[in-house]
Formats: structure tokens, sequence, C-alpha cells
């Protein structure tokens, strides 16, 4: 990149961060996508970015993409780096934007219950500030830790406990964007609006490919009184599926609700050095006022025992509660170079949705076709929805040492499985979002006409193809899909 | 921990997906990818993997960590950031391009003065006493003073001891490990003849365990103690709101949380909580000399905590010089050895 664009660019907005050395732009190199990792971890040195510009205003956002656009610069919102499909991956020629300084949280808004906050927030430190106050947004990703609003905005996150307190896309009652162009779009705040289409809609889930959010405000509920969780143990997954799905016809509202396949099950115990039983653990967190958690609680411990479940008592549940991040922090014992499973672990997660009524198949043909090409796939069902829930596979293959192979088989499983959740009616990601590593296949998922849709909504507003080039499956440049 | 574990602790660090990103209050007041734990222990393992070049980049890279620990906290491999951090900054200096900072540090110290540019403040001996109280390099007389007058007071006998120069701790933050060997020694010499040492300074601990051949204790540790005897007794006063601001080190690494607020409510506080407090409270910024090698840093993550403990609309304590220093401004902040000493 010239300098002198750089310059310009620094002239425009003295107070950005613009960082051109590769040594230091090194750390913006890939995202958490764990393709990215395992090349890493083959030796492979992944090219920094042309620059990073750090903003620490949404003027100075403003001006970066309004002087991206007068000089054809592509550009990669980058939040921090945790997105595991590459969506903040670098791209050759592009800047990247690093948002982690748009780290204001604004006024509670505590008569409404609402919070502004910018996007360069870690998840844990709103809600650390929210706690504080009495208050909670809810969103508990197992990335909550180490992830910002921005990110999560971005690709349409869902927390742990989203079948009680919603998706994030969900509390979102009103967003700021600067648009490719420069220009800035605030919509108004309000809890719901019949004001034409929602224009929020067009930049959740966008991955930058729309713009750059810059601010949102978000409902927020008062800290709950009483948590309890427990645990249950049905005869097999399919029961467990129809344990959730009655929960969620039968007016009830839990915070939590998860169901473990077979595997999972297995791993839950045998990982506690527990027996492990026959069945499938199923996890439920009531969240809210003590009589309303206690007669939730009640209600679903009788649906269990109407499709003949178990009752294990608190002690699956708080040990959930208590290891709930466990597996993200211990995801470098895996992915390291001589990890727990020697060198070259295949590893990935995948998660997909559909209805209740597909549920079953839909795992079953998915794992049917991913068992063929790793050692390992187990999922748990979470995120119910009253029309479905979500499927959240893991899987892994151990190559010892092979790490062309790790790629191989890497490939093979995703392919396996984009190609037969396709096939068999689900939607590819349910809260990971596209980035690269759907992007081949969203097209299939939205059809011709659907992603045609998307591809012109994208270009009437960046015409260029400027914004994550590449992610969502969206060309860079101009050209018209034919 | 031993130098090769260090870097295999990097090196496993740098397949972590930057869990512990909220915990750091520096990554969170500066916004500075370069400030995530995770970024330094992908700059130790790029460094022992000749990936970076000693200079100019490696020292940014090897900037802005407040040495607070708090990444810790979260971990589950039990990282030691600030160690992995002094370990780079090592290497660095070993290959001929220490940090600009470390110089400056070493000049200071040759020159008699604190690696922070303060000059020694007065000695007060007592005479045969057997106890030292070892001043930080960070001190003011005033709280040192007000230390041996609250000992006394409870019937200890102790000399204030405030060796020139550096105990040997900031040198090493900085990654002069020489330098930091021959201020340890020289701190041993100090400390000889004593058996018990009472350090005023959080961050002098490792310094004087190593030189000292006596018992090695927090003032606060034996405040407490002679509380607890009813050695030490604060007379009447109105009841006063007090913010107290846990010092990294002496709340994070010494788990000395609970003492300062039995101090201070004998003394008369009511206590206000802000919002980071005890084993995750919130850094000055202070640490690992911060303020020299990456002063907007240290400003910005100053700047976050003065306003969580403003938000607390109460008399802000504490009991770390360097905090107390950093923090201060508009807003009033006391170290604690001082107000119990108005109290008593």
């Amino acid at each position: 990149m010239q300098t002198s664009l750089l310059d310009e660019l620094s002239e425009r907005a003295p107070d950005a961060r613009i960082l051109t050395d590769p040594d230091v732009t090194a750390s913006h190199s890939h995202d958490w996508w764990p393709r990215l990792l395992m090349r890493r971890r083959a030796g492979w040195i992944p090219d920094p970015p042309e620059a990073v510009v750090v903003p620490a205003t949404r003027e100075e956002v403003a001006t970066t993409l309004e002087w991206a656009a007068k000089h054809g610069v592509a550009i990669v919102p980058f939040g921090a780096g945790t997105g595991v499909c590459g969506g903040a991956a670098p791209v050759a020629g592009a800047v990247t934007v690093d948002l982690k300084r748009l780290n204001a949280i604004g006024d509670l808004d505590e008569y409404s219950g609402i919070i502004d906050v910018e996007p360069g927030v870690f998840g844990q430190s709103l809600e650390d500030h929210l706690n504080h106050r009495g208050w909670t947004l809810g969103h508990f990703p197992s990335s909550i830790h180490c992830s910002t609003i921005g990110g999560f905005l971005a690709i349409r996150s869902a927390g742990q406990a989203s079948t009680g307190y919603g998706k994030l896309a969900d509390m979102v009652v009103g967003l700021e964007v600067v648009l490719p162009d420069g220009r800035v779009m605030r919509t108004r705040v309000t809890p719901s609006s019949a004001s034409g289409p929602d224009l929020a809609s067009l930049f959740l889930g966008s991955e930058g490919t729309t713009g750059i959010i810059t601010r949102a405000w978000l409902r927020v509920r008062p800290l709950p009184e009483a948590v309890l969780d427990h645990g249950y143990l049905v005869p097999d997954l399919g029961t467990g599926i129809g344990v959730l799905r009655d929960v969620m016809h039968g007016d009830l509202h839990p915070a939590v609700l998860r169901l473990y396949d077979e595997t999972d099950t297995a791993v839950v115990f045998g990982s506690q050095g527990l027996e492990v039983p026959a069945g499938c653990l199923v996890i439920v967190g009531c969240e809210g006022s003590e009589d309303v958690v206690r007669l939730t609680q009640e209600r679903v411990a009788g649906i269990v025992q109407s499709h003949g479940g178990e009752d294990l008592g608190a002690e699956p549940g708080r040990h959930w509660r208590e290891h709930r991040h466990s597996v993200s922090y211990r995801f470098a014992d895996y992915m390291k170079p001589g990890g727990d499973f020697g060198d070259a672990l295949t590893l990935d997660t995948i998660e997909v949705a559909t209805v209740w009524s597909n549920l079953l198949p839909l795992y079953t043909s998915m794992k049917t076709a991913m068992s063929d090409h790793v050692d390992l796939v187990l999922a748990h069902i979470s995120h119910c929805y009253p029309a479905g829930a979500s499927i959240y596979f893991t899987v892994g293959a151990i190559n010892d040492g092979d790490e062309d192979q790790a790629l191989e088989r890497y490939d093979a499983v995703w392919d396996a499985a984009m190609r037969s959740c396709l096939d068999a009616g689900g939607t590819i990601s349910h809260h990971h979002g596209v980035g690269l590593a759907r992007a081949p296949y969203l097209a299939a998922e939205l059809g011709e006409t659907g992603f045609d849709v998307l591809w012109r909504l994208r270009a009437a507003l960046d015409p260029d193809g400027r914004m994550n080039p590449g992610k969502l499956g969206l060309p860079g440049g101009t050209r018209a899909r034919t | 921990m031993p130098e090769r574990d260090q870097v295999q602790a990097a090196r496993h660090g740098s397949y972590c997906p930057k869990m512990c990103n909220f915990a750091c209050p520096v990554t969170v007041a500066t916004g500075r990818d370069d400030a995530m734990p995770w970024s330094f222990h992908r700059t130790l393992v790029d460094l022992v993997d000749g990936a970076l070049v000693p200079g100019r980049a490696a020292h940014q890279r090897l900037s802005a960590c407040s040495g607070c620990l708090a990444c810790q906290v979260p971990c589950e491999f039990d990282q030691d950031v600030p160690d992995q951090v002094r370990h780079g900054r090592t290497m660095l200096a070993e290959a001929g391009a220490p940090l600009p900072a470390a110089e400056d540090a070493v000049a200071a110290v040759a020159d008699g003065r604190s690696p922070f540019g303060h000059a020694p403040i007065p000695e007060v001996t007592d005479g045969g006493a057997g106890t030292a109280v070892l001043a930080g390099c960070r001190e003011e007389s005033e709280v040192s003073e007000a230390a041996v007058a609250l000992l006394r007071a409870g019937g200890v006998a102790a000399d204030l001891v405030a060796p020139p120069g550096c105990c040997g701790a900031a040198l090493d933050d900085l990654g002069a490990r020489e330098a930091g060997e021959q201020a340890r020694e020289r701190l041993g010499e100090t400390l000889e003849g004593y058996d018990r040492v009472l350090l005023l300074d959080p961050h002098c601990l490792p310094a004087a365990q190593e030189a000292s051949l006596g018992d090695v204790v927090h003032v606060i540790d034996e405040l407490v103690a002679l509380l607890e005897d009813g050695d030490l007794i604060f007379g009447a006063s109105d009841p006063e709101p007090i913010t107290y601001h846990d010092p990294c080190l002496l709340a994070r690494r010494d788990a000395v949380i609970d003492g300062p607020r039995r101090l201070l409510r004998a003394a008369g506080a009511t206590l206000t909580e802000p919002e980071h407090s005890g084993a995750t409270t919130a850094c000055s910024g202070g640490g690992l000399a911060l303020e020299l090698v990456d002063a907007a840093a240290a400003d910005a993550t100053a700047a976050r905590r003065r306003g969580e403990l403003e938000a607390a609309a109460a008399q802000t304590v504490t009991a770390c010089a360097g905090a107390q220093q950093i923090l201060a401004g508009e807003h009033l902040m006391t170290y604690l050895l001082e107000r119990l000493e108005e109290r008593r």
C-alpha cells in the first residue's frame, strides 16, 4: 500500500492509530478459525494485513471508510480476532480496522432496561458492568471472556442461556452503523417497530460486508433472583428431543436447555471420572424469581418423567455451570503442537439448526456423513425455540503428526457437514456465522434468488465490494453475479 | 518458573483463544491488540523461534503489560504473563537491544535514584531493632513514617530502611537482569542483622525474600496481627465512607484482601466496594514498570480505574505507593497507612 495513502488518512484522522510494521500487525494475521490455526501449527506464517487502523471514535471509523471508498481500499473489520469461521482473517490488499478502542459503555437506562455500548467492549466486561448495577444482558456464549459485542452482533451470536434470553440480535433495540461510504446511519431506539423493514437486520450477521457497527442499544434484564440448575437422563436422543420440544411447547421458559447425545454424555460423565450411564444427559437451567423458577423446574421434571427419564438431581447442572467455559480454556491443550491427543489434531465445532420435526433426521444424516472423515463426532442440542433447536457438533481426528492429513480431514469433514446439512434442510450456521468457512455453501442455502438478493443489497451499500471481501461468499469488486 | 517452562507456557498460550481478554485491565482500557495476554505469548514464542528480530517492534510488543496478574485469575493453565514479558525483555537485553527504559533505569540506579527517578527517603533507626520496615523505591517519607509510628504504637520496635536505587524488582521488570541481581546483593547487605522484614511496597516481595535471611511479611499483615492481639487501638471517630483500592499483587498474588478492610473498619471506615475489587481488582497501571515503558498505556489504565473508584463516591485509600501516585490526580487518593495513623 502506498505510504502517501496512509499519510492522508493519518492527516484526516490524526488520533487513529495506524500500524504498518508487519512485526506489529502480525497479531491481526489470523482469527480463531481452527483451519488457520492448524495451518499455523504446521509452520505456515500467515501474512499480516497491509495496515491496521485503530480508530477510537465513530467519526474516525467514518473518516476511515470514506477514505477507503475514495481510494478503493478494501476493509476488514476486526474485534478481538476470536471468530471461528475466518470472518476477520486479513484479505490481500485490505486494511484491517480494529475496533477495540471503541470500548465505551454508555448510561444504563434502568427505567427502560437499556444499555448502550460500543463494539469493542468485551462480553464479560459488559456483563460485569451490568451485574455491579443489578442487571444482566443474558448473553453468555462460551467466548464471552474473549470476544467483543461488535463481533457477537456481526455474526448473530447466541449465548448458552439463549433459550431464555434470546440471541443477542433479539436484544438489539437500536443500532448505529458507519456505511461503506462513511455516512452514519442510526436506527431509532425502540422496543419494536413496523415502520417498514428492519434496517438493523441488514447489518446484524452481515460480518462487516454492509458496514461497521459503532454502537448498539441492548435491552437488559434485572439479575435473576434465583438460579436453579438440574440434570436428567433420558433413554435416547429421540426421546430427549421430545422432552425439549414439549418443554418449549409447554409455555415454560428455562434459560438453559441442553441435550447431549450418547457420545457427548459419555464424555461429560467420563471426564469427571464418573460411571457412564446408558442414555442422554439433559441439563435444565431456570433463572428468574424464586416461585417461577421452582414451578418451571417442577413442570420440566414432570415432562421428563412422562418421557421415561430419570432425575439426576442438581449436581449435573451445578457441574455444567461451573465448567461451562472450560472447554474454551482447554482448547490449547488439544490444538497446540504436542497436545493431549498428539501432534496434528483435527478439531472444530459445527453448529446448525432446524425445526423439531427435522432435528433427529438432520442429526443422523450429518453424523453419518461426518463420521466417514474423522474419528470422533459428538453433539449436543441447545438454543431451543418454540419451532426447533440448534445442534452443536464437535469433530476430532488424531493424525499422529501428519499435518497434511489433518487438513485434508478437516476440509473433508466440513464439506460433508455442510452438504449433508443442506440436503437435510437445515441452516448451515446457528451462531458462529459464515466467514470463510461456510462461504462456499451460503448460496446453496439461500438459493440462487436469495443469494442474488443478498448480493444486490450489499452492492447497493458497497458497489465496489470493498467491505470484508470474500466473507459470506460475497466477491470483491463490482463483478455481477452470473 | 524456569526459563524453558516459560517458553513452553507461552507456546501453549499462543494457541489459547484469548480467554483472559476481559480480565486484562490494560487491554480493556487501551483496546490495544498488543496488550492482550495472548499477544505476549505469541511475542515470546516469536522471539524464541527467531520470527521476531530484537528491536523496536519487539520493544513495542512487550510494552503494554502492567504485571497485575489479572489474566491469571480465570486462567486454567495458571499462566504467568508478567514473567513471560520479563523473560522477553531480558532476551532483548541479552541480544543487545534492551528497552530504552531499561537503560535509563540502570543509569538512574547507578546515580542513587530509583528506576522511577525518586531520591531515597530518610531512614529512621531505633537502635537495636530486629525488625526492618523496607521502604519501596516509590515510597514517600510520610507514609513510611506512619508505618513506623503505627508499629511502635503496637509495641513493635522497627527501623525504617530505605536503600537508594532499587531492590531489583523494577530492574527485573525491565529486563535488566544483571543490574537486578546486583541490586538484590546490595539489599541483602542492607538487611543484614534484621530478623524480620516488613514490606511497604508489594512489588518488593520477591527481591526481599531472596535478599533477606529473615522472615518477610507485608506490614499490613503485621498490623492486622497487632489489631487482633489488642495491641493496636484506634480512637473513636465518626464513620467515614472509604473505598479501598486493592493493589494488584497484594490482592491477587499474596491474597491480602481482608486485612486492609479490617484495619479500615477498626479505624472507623464504612467500606464501599468499587466495580472491581479483591482478587478481581482493576489495575492502576503502576506495575511492571509500565509507566516507564508505555506511559500512554499506563495513563489509560489509570484513567479507567480512576473512573471506577470515583463512581464509588467515597474517599479512596490504597496500600501501594505506585498505585497511589498513578491514581492520584484531581481525585484524592490516600495511602492506607497514613489514613490509619491519622485515626489512631
